[in-house]
């Protein structure tokens, strides 16, 4: 099991139990396991095509047609939503989803307010819906004159507020977020992480962050969860994860960031790429890249051990082969 | 230390139409600066600061309205496209998105040749030793732009900039499409390419940890101007203006 040292937040929202994404040619996702809990920030890091998206939209339910869960369980509190067939009833009203790139996900021709005001499950008077409307536009960041703006008439760190606006306002518990920021320059980028965390308090929310940059997620997030090619290979407190990784995974994703580099010295880079989903190694997907790589790990998936608080899957840490 | 590019009071706007008035907006206002040989000038501010107007108005991609644009000693802000085209192998560019500086329809290795002068069997060599020195094999020749990966295509961007032998190349946010750990690959190629080639970069970049890491000097854009300038280390350590500030403390 997971241990966490922040004792009062205990409390579960979300429980994922040994996932299985794919069809009958291809598995995306094999064996996620992780928990949420309350007023909590998880952050999923890897690089593109490692199954993060996938994995958020197995939660809401809203994989591809050719993609189904084969197999294990998601408890959204004490739901079990993989046997939940009324999806509609929690998705926009307990959880809650944001995207990469907002303008992409606006309708160009109603306005801020009309759009916000779609999403309300409340049944409320119209003169109800605008007060709540306008309140969480001030909240978020926003004049309540973007009420009436177009999004063309709105920046992209606008948006995204816009996006975080609608995402809230039927108070979910859980919030997804798809790499929110990654369309946005640095100072609009901040300030949506700071409006991320703040709302954690006022909300009562809990965030799933998906993004590719671990540094950004480990100044957001309480836990990190790192991804390879549809596995967890790591997971843990966040400052334990980014100050000492134990998977050469992340090792090295850790070692691309220029910032730990001196002046225009060689960065250590990954050789090769990801294997795609249609091509895995027979064993631990990691071991075409990996520099540890012994006999067992093109033989056999790692399983979970736990090390210092955290999950590691790689057979540097000991022999135990995923069931 | 040779000065390769000097700008002065170089000025660029644009006119746009909003609801029912037109508004005269500043890409460029009065920029001043100097681009030394050998160097990576670093240019960093927010979208829509007029970073890559400034670098395609330098290289004449772009009319400027005013000012003047100094290429070692030659004045040429005026220059006809006749002659100016004796220079133009002289300068590169290399977009953000490879997918879209790419044409979809000619295979790789025919758009590094486009760029090389000689006998058919000369530039076939010289293409080929292009994509060698950037990391892709000779068998990948004949494929087409979207055969190859994000990071392969930025390498193909950089072997067709590289077939004029520049000695000066603006990179337009080379590495804000790519995966860290491809990030990181680029970076080191961009590094290589200079010190063998001697090469000069006006690196363009919002990410303030590339810019400190690969640029000798950096130059801070809000709004059209250069609101700073200096070396690299100094601006970081103790930047002078609110503007650069409050860019500094925003990065996590």
């Amino acid at each position: 099991m997971f241990l966490t040292q922040k004792t009062g937040k205990m409390e579960k929202i979300l429980t994922v139990k040994n996932i299985f994404v794919g069809n009958e040619e291809i598995k995306i996702l094999r064996n996620i396991n992780f928990e949420v809990r309350k007023k909590e920030i998880v952050s999923i890091v890897g690089e593109s095509g490692c199954g993060k998206s996938m994995t958020l939209r197995a939660i809401i339910k809203l994989l591809p047609k050719n993609l189904k869960i084969l197999n294990g369980e998601i408890f959204f509190e004490n739901l079990k939503i993989t046997e939940y067939n009324e999806m509609e009833k929690i998705r926009g009203k307990r959880i809650g989803m944001i995207f990469q790139e907002p303008s992409s996900y606006l309708n160009p021709l109603f306005t801020i307010g009309n759009q916000i005001e779609e999403g309300i499950k409340e049944n409320i008077g119209k003169k109800e819906k605008k007060e709540k409307i306008v309140k969480i536009l001030k909240e978020i960041g926003l004049s309540p004159d973007v009420y009436y703006s177009y999004p063309h008439q709105l920046s992209g760190g606008m948006q995204q507020r816009a996006m975080i606006a609608m995402a809230l306002i039927n108070n979910p518990d859980l919030l997804l977020a798809d790499e929110p920021t990654t369309a946005l320059d640095v100072t609009t980028a901040s300030g949506i992480i700071k409006l991320l965390k703040d709302l954690v308090s006022i909300y009562n929310l809990s965030i799933i962050f998906v993004t590719h940059d671990i540094s950004l997620a480990k100044y957001i997030s309480d836990k990190i969860i790192v991804m390879y090619a549809g596995i967890i290979v790591e997971k843990g407190n966040s400052e334990q994860v980014y100050n000492n990784p134990l998977h050469p995974y992340t090792q090295k994703l850790i070692n691309c960031l220029p910032e730990k580099y001196s002046k225009r010295e060689r960065i250590k880079t990954i050789e090769g790429e990801v294997p795609s989903f249609k091509n895995l190694p027979y064993g631990c997907p990691f071991s075409t890249r990996c520099e540890y790589k012994k006999r067992i790990c093109e033989e056999k998936i790692p399983g979970e051990i736990v090390i210092e608080n955290r999950i590691v899957r790689c057979f540097k840490y000991g022999n135990i082969v995923e069931s | 230390m040779e000065i390769l590019w000097k700008v002065e009071n170089l000025t660029k706007e644009y006119e746009v139409k909003s609801e029912f008035k037109k508004i005269r907006i500043n890409a460029l206002k009065n920029v001043n600066l100097e681009i030394f040989k050998g160097e990576v000038f670093g240019l960093a501010g927010e979208s829509g600061s007029g970073k890559t107007t400034f670098g395609k108005v330098l290289i004449r991609l772009i009319e400027p309205d005013d000012g003047k644009i100094i290429y070692k000693d030659i004045d040429i802000t005026r220059m006809p496209e006749k002659i100016l085209k004796k220079y133009r192998k002289n300068f590169q560019i290399i977009f953000q998105d490879p997918y879209k500086s790419l044409n979809p329809r000619i295979p790789c290795g025919l758009t590094v040749m486009e760029g090389i002068t000689g006998s058919k069997k000369e530039k076939f060599e010289k293409s080929i030793e292009l994509l060698n020195l950037v990391g892709l094999k000779k068998e990948r020749f004949y494929d087409y732009p979207h055969q190859f990966s994000g990071g392969e295509r930025q390498r193909i961007a950089i072997a067709r900039a590289l077939s004029t032998n520049p000695e000066f190349i603006v990179c337009d946010e080379p590495t804000s499409n790519l995966d860290v750990s491809i990030q990181g690959q680029i970076l080191n190629l961009f590094i290589d390419l200079k010190e063998k080639f001697n090469l000069t970069y006006l690196f363009i970049t919002h990410n303030l940890k590339i810019l400190r890491f690969i640029s000798d000097r950096i130059g801070i854009m809000y709004r059209g101007e250069i609101v700073e300038i200096g070396k690299t280390e100094e601006i970081f350590t103790n930047p002078k203006h609110p503007y650069t500030e409050k860019l500094i403390k925003s990065e996590i």
